[in-house]
């Protein structure tokens, strides 16, 4: 059976399942599972015991953590029980399995996968399927209006509802009746959904999303994540159908539909959830999935704190990733050297986990580096497939971010298997491996402009020399992409920035990191001039070569200057995202939290805003649906704060033979030092 | 999850924006010397990170590789250069 | 062996303070008294701390045990066996966790029976007046340059609310 959707239900687990058909069916299967505890000392809690045993099938048993076997009991109950025996022991019992989804572990018990018929498939990028899509789309923000005059269905062919909302409403649950579609594609379908079933509710309809009637419900939150606040709108789930919210999907956005069905298939989740996870979250579940069908336990508390250490040694071992900072200034035939998914292939290669850190290269191979290999290997042949096949680019987004973030929640306080001394273990081989690196770069003749982490930029004549050596001397993959030529932009004090810098392909094609064409804020109108620019940029193969672009590159930046005032102010609208409702000190983005507030619109710490700057000096903003018009004065610093990133190139470069730039605007000869 | 130490980076940068302050205070004489070292403070703290433990072991390593590389170039010129640092 | 947070302010072994005061102040208690280098001392903060940086380099004596739980927090307390525990608070820790108010709270007031046992933040807290509830003493040290401007009429204390002391306690004020 191809599973499309999973969830508990009525004491078991219903699996909505496609067949070779086409028919989809749903087969519930009875399940109650237990959850494990161990006590420290069991003799002191023994009426207890006799309770339980006496109350809910409670029996002694051995299970298996990744520590090794625990004697304890096995208790067939729920999460109120386990919480109320944590409370009684006062916290000293360790329990296992409680907040595991149930569906999941069904699943993982059973060796059955989401999105694939057989457990052998789980790591092959292939996903045949033969799911019926439709995509809906309703006019409007839902943040902003709640009317639904104007839907948009799409399967097959597009039909346009539009008038009547009653009408339009009616015509919308008819069609995905009639289609009975297995995925739906909707932007925003999260908001949508409640205000369609409200609307319906009092139109006497049924909301016909689910094919048995039942939704399931999450919460709305904000939560940190990297450094930032983000937010999770509440959802409506339906049983039975894949609903797809494809303007907040971080899964969806970055791997399509291939990449939801490749997250829910590792995870063993339900498409529909697996798209509104993030990719922490995936790993972590990933993670459980593995455990649990290896027969580990997966705690239910993060209750053992790292190892006691002298504060001299904790100071050394708190670091992240190795930095080598750039000097500021344009360099030719460069080679970037990166480490392919470095963090966890350190994880994979030296055994670092858990319950093997004190001493991993004599332990036996431990919970992460086993559970974690297939994944790595995974994403290494596709990244290689991605190459000459783009149809695997959304999975390999998947994988990356997966990946990416599974060193994180070594070290995250919730992660069921991390621990921050094996954070602390990956950092530290990290930096000994770039380390090295450079240094084999320079024996071999090689000038390191710039490292970063697990990424080294060199200038010399035998880059494929050097990659087999580093290659080889750190047992890690590496690729090397070649620039023809590379631009690393200083700070403000004219020290060299770390992670802003942009470089020309041999395919004419410019990457670029840290600017304003590459930042989620900046306005549309910015974004197209620099995107513009580089591609007039990438007809230059050299520094020589790009002198000779100098006055069409200065054009478009006087071009865009001059056509600002008449610019549309949709192409002005700045998104972002919020991480607080109140400011301490008067600025734009406190300014644009008022306005969405005035407007009556909810918002909350994570949720991304986009709004247009109508005078910035008495802070005055709109929310991007209401704007009219907007700063000319606020949006050309901006307009040349972005073009500044680019004549830099022609401006201040370093250059052999120190031949001068001559910039007539900028009135400076630039030379070579 | 992040890190408890303040970055050792983000310190010497600090570090030297406080003692930025100092060269004004000197005698004319004293002031450029003053104020070239407090660029080179920074001049290595991505690599310092690596050894160092806190903020000023950083500048002051980074401060003395400058004036080595200064000593050292003198000793290779045989002509004495102005000032400290290259 | 003691700490002096102020001129006259002491805090001794076999006792559990809860102190709130600015992190120079603190941070000059912890760095200006060498003898606390000869006792064992265990140093608990979340991830993120905020003295942690500002500790003297001669101080590499000290253990440290960072826990990123509520339920590591109590681990940790219930395990150390130091004569000096100092917690700098982070409330972060009680995110969803208020279950664990009063295990925490007795496991310090437990531990402060034989061990000297600190309790700090830079300023009061739902959650940690709510451990503070256990404690021998509170002590609450005013930065000298907030004065009026932060706190308005003299004898009002902002964010104080719920942090009321039983009987047993005694809170101290110090400016």
């Amino acid at each position: 059976m191809w599973v499309l959707d999973s969830a508990y239900r009525s004491g078991g687990v219903d699996l909505w399942g496609k067949e070779g058909s086409g028919r989809v069916q749903r087969v519930h299967h009875e399940y109650n599972p237990p959850f494990f505890f161990c006590l420290p000392d069991p003799d002191a809690y023994h009426e207890m015991t006799e309770a339980l045993e006496e109350a809910y099938r409670a029996e002694p048993c051995t299970f298996a953590t990744i520590f090794g076997e625990c004697e304890g009991f096995r208790v067939f109950a729920g999460r109120p029980v386990a919480e109320a025996i944590e409370q009684q022991t006062g916290f000293a019992a360790q329990l296992f399995n409680v907040d595991v989804r149930r569906d999941q572990r069904f699943m993982a018990e059973e060796g059955i996968i989401p999105c694939s018929t057989e457990m052998r498939t789980r790591f092959s990028p292939e996903i045949p399927h033969n799911l019926e899509i439709m995509e809906i789309r309703i006019a409007g923000d839902p943040s902003l209006s709640r009317t639904c005059t104007e839907i948009s269905v799409v399967h097959g062919r597009t039909e346009r509802l539009f008038g009547d909302e009653r009408e339009v409403l009616s015509d919308l649950f008819s069609l995905v009746s009639a289609y009975d579609p297995d995925v739906v594609l909707m932007a925003h379908a999260d908001r949508w959904m409640t205000i369609l079933q409200e609307k319906g509710r009092r139109a006497g309809f049924t909301l016909p999303f689910s094919r048995n009637g039942k939704y399931r419900t999450m919460g709305s939150r904000s939560y940190w994540s990297y450094g930032r606040v983000e937010h999770k709108n509440a959802a409506l789930i339906p049983d039975g159908r894949i609903l797809i919210d494809t303007e907040e999907s971080f899964v969806y956005n970055e791997g399509g539909l291939g990449g939801v069905l490749m997250a829910a298939r590792l995870s063993g989740l339900s498409p529909s959830l697996a798209s509104r996870l993030t990719p922490g979250t995936l790993i972590s579940s990933y993670e459980t999935y593995e455990a649990v069908r290896r027969g580990i336990a997966v705690p239910f508390r993060k209750s053992d704190a790292e190892a006691l250490r002298k504060l001299a040694s904790l100071r050394t071992g708190d670091r992240g990733g190795m930095m080598f900072q750039p000097e500021p200034g344009i360099f030719e035939d460069v080679d970037e050297i990166d480490f392919t998914s470095m963090y966890p292939s350190i994880i994979v290669r030296a055994n670092l986990s858990p319950e093997t850190i004190a001493d991993p290269e004599t332990a036996e191979r431990g919970f992460l580096p086993i559970a974690l290999e297939p994944l790595l290997n995974m994403r290494i042949a596709i990244k290689q497939q991605k190459k000459t096949d783009p149809s695997v680019a959304g999975i390999d987004a998947i994988l990356k971010w997966m990946l990416v973030t599974c060193f994180g929640y070594t070290g995250y306080k919730n992660a069921k298997f991390g621990r921050i001394e094996v954070h602390e273990a990956i950092t530290a081989r990290s930096r000994e491996i770039l380390l090295q690196a450079k240094a084999a770069a320079d024996e071999m003749g090689f000038t390191v402009l710039h490292g970063n982490v697990d990424c080294l930029w060199v200038q010399g004549p035998r880059a494929p020399a050097l990659q087999e050596r580093i290659t080889r001397q750190s047992g890690l993959l590496t690729e090397v992409e070649h620039l023809d030529w590379i631009v690393f932009l200083p700070q403000n004090d004219g020290s060299g920035a770390y992670t802003r810098y942009y470089g020309r392909h041999p395919d004419g094609s410019v990457k670029v990191r840290g600017i304003a064409a590459r930042r989620h804020d900046t306005p549309e109108y910015i974004r197209k001039m620099q995107a513009e620019m580089f591609a007039v940029m990438g007809r230059a193969g050299s520094i020589a070569e790009l002198e000779g672009v100098w006055d069409d590159v200065h054009r478009i930046y006087r071009d865009a200057a001059a056509r600002l005032p008449s610019a549309p102010v949709q192409e002005m609208v700045i998104s972002r995202r919020i991480s607080r409702l109140k400011y301490a000190h008067r600025c734009i983005e406190g300014a644009a939290v008022v306005a969405y507030r005035q407007r009556g619109t909810d918002i909350a710490p994570g949720m991304k805003i986009r709004y247009v700057v109508r005078d910035a000096r008495t802070y005055q903003v709109d929310p991007a649906g209401d704007a009219e018009n907007f700063d000319i004065p606020y949006y050309r610093q901006l307009l040349e704060k972005a073009w500044k990133e680019v004549a830099y190139a022609f401006t201040a470069g370093r250059e052999p033979g120190n031949r001068p730039f001559i910039c007539p605007d900028y009135g400076q000869v630039a030379t070579g030092p | 999850m992040g890190r408890s130490f303040a970055s050792i980076r983000q310190g010497v940068k600090g570090l030297s924006e406080h003692w930025a302050r100092v060269p004004h205070a000197l005698r004319p004489e004293d002031r450029a010397p003053a104020e070239h070292l407090v660029a080179i403070t920074k001049r290595h703290s991505s690599a310092a990170f690596f050894g160092c433990d806190d903020p000023l072991e950083a500048a002051v390593f980074s401060s003395l590789v400058e004036i080595a590389r200064h000593h050292e170039k003198i000793t290779r010129d045989g002509e004495e250069a102005p000032g400290v640092g290259p | 062996m003691l700490i002096e947070l102020s001129r006259g302010v002491t805090i001794h072994p076999g006792s559990f303070t809860a102190v709130i005061a600015p992190e120079r102040r603190i941070l000059l208690a912890l760095n200006g008294n060498k003898d606390l280098q000869r006792f064992l001392f265990l140093y608990v903060s979340g991830n993120y701390s905020r003295l942690l940086t500002g500790i003297s380099r001669t101080s590499g004596n000290f253990e440290v045990r960072r826990p990123f739980t509520a339920d590591q927090l109590l681990s940790v307390i219930n395990e150390s066996g130091h004569t000096i525990l100092f917690v700098e608070h982070d409330p972060t820790l009680f995110d969803g966790a208020e279950r664990l108010y009063e295990p925490v709270a007795s496991a310090l007031k437990q531990a402060g029976r034989e061990a000297l046992v600190l309790l700090w933040a830079p300023a009061n807290d739902r959650s940690f007046a709510a451990l503070a509830r256990r404690a021998d003493r509170i002590i609450e040290i005013i930065a000298e340059d907030t004065g009026p401007k932060g706190y308005g009429l003299p004898g009002r204390r902002p964010g104080r609310a719920g942090s009321g002391a039983p009987g047993a306690q005694r809170t101290l004020e110090v400016s």
